[in-house]
């Protein structure tokens, strides 16, 4: 097997280029640290099995952060058999700080100069020749998004593998200050002359171990005492006096302005510029979009935009689903299932049918979601998101950098656990992995599209609107309440974030980010949500044979309901006893709302009414479900052509609400019929959904990371705030009412 | 018989279901083990759910 670690500064696209080498689905973005941890793929070219690893990105190899550790630590150990230094071709001096840091690794090395269509498209100029000639590396213009160059970095990368497959470590030329030189040089010499680095030099390259002797790495200095009880002072100290001494600066900083000195100089001999630079578009639009006062509400507006239109968008697509689930796919299995026990009728119609039906009715609806989600990640305006939110954390006492990791949660919380590792300090990342899991995750979507649609119409958009900000709002307090905790008390550091340049987005990466994570939920949705589903059926079936007003988990919901009353949706048991579920995922919510509110089925609608419709063929119900599919196709470009952001403000008309069909959403509507506080109610619910512990996987997420007592804490204050919160809102909200 | 080859298609529908409840309780899955490369809990899955290519 042959391995092969991808290195390079964030947003470089590392990940977009395993993808396209190894057809892997790896998470990419125009933002900086999508990489948290490493990630691998594994495919076969030209018969041989070749291993990629993606590390994540970082901007040096100093081990401050978890990222750079992780790096470090797997070039250094895992001795992968090629490293692809992947840099940006456009900003070529600020990447090659860490080509030069790399070669000091002493490893087999390969270069891929992205984003070469942007290269070229700015008219500069790289004297490759000589270039390469100057790193003592290949070097291959590569684009990800358009294909170019990938094959041959790879042929070139297993050419260098094969050829350097019996060296330990390369060595490279490393262009210092004759001083820096000498004193490198004379480290050398004492250790070549100690046994104690017999095995030291065994394991990592003379250049690396003296480099790092000179600059007193902390971390490098803790494994040669830990592992070969050697004391890094004893053996460098004069040297490091003598370069502090001589340019009246640490010698860390002396290194680093050394290594700043030899790539300016390669690139003042093998690169040319141009006039045009592509930050000159960015630099324009950041004027407006990150502008003092503008900035806030341009990023509202965009939300408010984007709701607007996923939900405008979906609509239609929703109700087809729910027609094809409900009359369709329900009808003939119901008529499979027909003449079975009463309790196995109901558990494949309403406990497996019904329950993931209604999960899977919100399919559009993510897929719309996600799709815009990745189109802003692509665009780089996520980024922005994370340094407009910065000033206002700073201006709050909070860790700007904090934002970073929850703007990972709009998606999914459990990355964005894992992101809180790109915080320095722990107290920061304990602080940030407590926030994080208000931030309003996808899983919490259909639950908003079942309550909005049934008790909002069209002000659905502004509703979900508004508790994407209610999440972030009641992070920030959260972290403010506890920012003076000793065991949260972060130090006040300021946002180092790299704005990523805008792009125009490539709608084949948008497209794979929308299906893999629409796969996912579908996957979840058909297996983990399924099981949990055919749990409740049981709780709800029994004992009374599907009355579920006396089932188990009605006896459940109606002893918790008292203590929820004052939060307005406590005196529905069905709200009430959704809420435990939850805990093991949010969809869950739709489903049991599916299975457990009595839907108008179609037979008993048909008997009521005035003419009975002549039985049809299954011919006949499927050509009424494309052509369904089709007029949902076109009412859903209309809705969203003719999208009035005003209408998000304008409250619905009664017909809207009530004509809400005969699935889970008509079933959800009834909840709090002709309740004046009906929706109130809701809305407090859907608030509760929000803020309540999130799914177990996030929970095992901040188990691993920060422990099981930490975990616990999480909960109990997942459980007082939500609970806090829909209690406000209920009893504010109806002194208005 | 019709209700035998019902209970049997359920019996296999709810074994799967279940089972990737309790590796998603134990820990073991998450965003998805098998080729969910993205997946955050990559670390957790059991080596034969690891991603293969």
């Amino acid at each position: 097997m042959i391995k092969i670690a991808f290195a390079g500064n964030p947003n470089v696209g590392k990940s977009a280029l395993i993808n396209s080498m190894a057809g892997s689905k790896l998470k990419v973005g125009n933002w900086p640290g999508v990489t948290v941890e490493k990630k691998e793929a594994e495919f076969e070219f030209e018969g041989k099995k070749i291993k990629m690893i993606d590390l994540p990105g970082v901007y040096s190899l100093s081990p401050y952060t978890i990222e750079e550790k992780i790096t470090r630590d797997y070039i250094l150990n895992e001795n992968p058999d090629v490293v692809i230094n992947v840099v940006d071709s456009t900003n070529l001096e600020r990447n090659l700080y860490l080509t030069m840091l790399l070669k000091e690794l002493g490893k087999p090395m390969i270069m891929a100069l992205n984003f070469l269509d942007e290269f070229e498209n700015l008219n500069y100029k790289l004297d490759l020749k000589k270039f390469q000639a100057h790193l003592e590396m290949e070097a291959i213009h590569t684009s990800a998004v358009k294909n170019k160059g990938i094959k041959e970095l790879l042929e070139k990368a297993l050419l260098v593998a094969e050829k350097h497959r019996k060296q330990s470590h390369i060595k490279y030329e490393l262009r210092f200050d004759n001083t820096i030189e000498n004193e490198i040089q004379n480290i050398r010499c004492k250790i070549k002359e100690d046994e104690k680095f017999i095995p030291v030099l065994q394991k990592y390259a003379e250049d690396f171990v003296c480099i790092k002797l000179l600059e007193q790495d902390s971390y490098f200095a803790e494994i040669l005492e830990r592992e070969y009880g050697i004391e890094i002072d004893s053996v460098t100290k004069e040297n490091v006096d003598r370069v502090e001494k001589k340019f009246d600066e640490d010698a860390e900083t002396v290194i680093a302005e050394g290594r700043y000195g030899a790539l300016k100089g390669i690139l003042a001999q093998t690169f040319t510029t141009s006039l045009k630079s592509r930050l000159d578009f960015t630099d324009k639009v950041d004027k407006i979009l990150l502008n003092k006062y503008l900035g806030l509400p341009i990023f509202f507006f965009i939300i408010s935009g984007i709701m607007g239109v996923v939900f405008n968008g979906s609509g239609p697509f929703i109700d087809w689903v729910d027609g094809f689930i409900g009359g369709y796919i329900g009808k003939y299995v119901a008529i499979a299932v027909e003449g079975t026990p009463d309790w196995l009728y109901s558990l494949v119609t309403e406990g497996i049918i019904g329950g993931v039906g209604g999960v899977l009715v919100f399919i559009p609806l993510m897929l719309f979601l996600y799709f815009f989600l990745a189109l802003l990640e692509e665009s780089g305006y996520m980024s922005r998101v994370a340094f407009l939110m910065d000033k206002i954390m700073r201006r709050l006492g909070l860790n700007g950098k904090a934002f970073v990791p929850m703007v990972l949660g709009f998606g999914c919380t459990v990355p964005a656990i894992y992101a809180t590792r790109t915080l320095e300090d722990e107290p920061s990342r304990r602080l940030t992995a407590l926030m994080a899991p208000f931030m309003s995750c996808g899983a919490r979507l259909p639950v908003y599209g079942l309550f909005t649609a049934a008790f909002f119409g069209a002000r659905a958009g502004m509703i979900v609107m508004s508790l994407y900000v209610m999440g972030i709002i009641v992070a920030v307090l959260t972290g403010m309440f506890f920012k003076n905790n000793p065991r949260f008390k972060a130090e006040d550091k300021a946002l180092l974030l790299e704005l990523p340049p805008y792009r125009v987005p490539s709608f084949k990466m948008i497209w794979s980010s929308t299906m893999t994570r629409t796969g996912s939920y579908l996957k979840k949705a058909t297996t983990v949500i399924l099981g949990i589903l055919i749990l409740l059926w049981g709780l709800i079936y029994f004992p009374n044979n599907g009355d579920a007003s006396n089932s188990y988990m009605a006896k459940f919901g109606k002893v918790i309901a008292p203590i929820m009353k004052p939060t307005g949706f406590g005196n529905r048991w069905e709200a009430v006893a959704a809420i435990a579920p939850s805990i093991a995922a949010k969809e869950v919510v739709v489903g049991f709302m599916a299975q457990v509110l009595p839907q108008e089925n179609e037979a008993s609608s048909v008997s009521e009414g005035e003419d009975q419709e002549a039985p049809t063929t299954f011919a006949e119900d499927t050509m009424e479900q494309l052509k369904g599919f089709a007029v949902a196709s076109k009412e859903s470009v209309i809705s969203m052509v003719s999208f009035d952001i005003a209408s998000l403000f304008t409250p619905p008309s009664a017909d809207e609400v009530e004509d809400e069909g005969a699935g889970v959403v008509g079933a959800t509507a009834k909840l709090w019929e002709g309740d004046p506080l009906g929706p109130l109610r809701a809305y407090s619910f859907m608030v509760f959904i929000l803020l309540v512990v999130p799914c177990v996987v996030t929970l095992a997420a901040i188990k691993q990371e920060f422990g099981q007592k930490f975990m616990w804490f999480t909960v109990m204050v997942m459980l007082i705030v939500p609970y806090i919160a829909s209690t406000l809102i209920f009893q504010i909200g109806r002194l208005f009412i | 018989m019709k209700t035998v080859i019902v209970i049997g298609v359920v019996a296999v529908i709810a074994f799967f279901s279940l089972r990737s409840v309790i590796k998603m309780l134990k820990g073991e899955s998450g965003c998805g083990c098998s080729k969910d490369t993205n997946c955050a809990m990559k670390d957790h899955c059991s080596s034969k759910n690891k991603n293969k290519k």
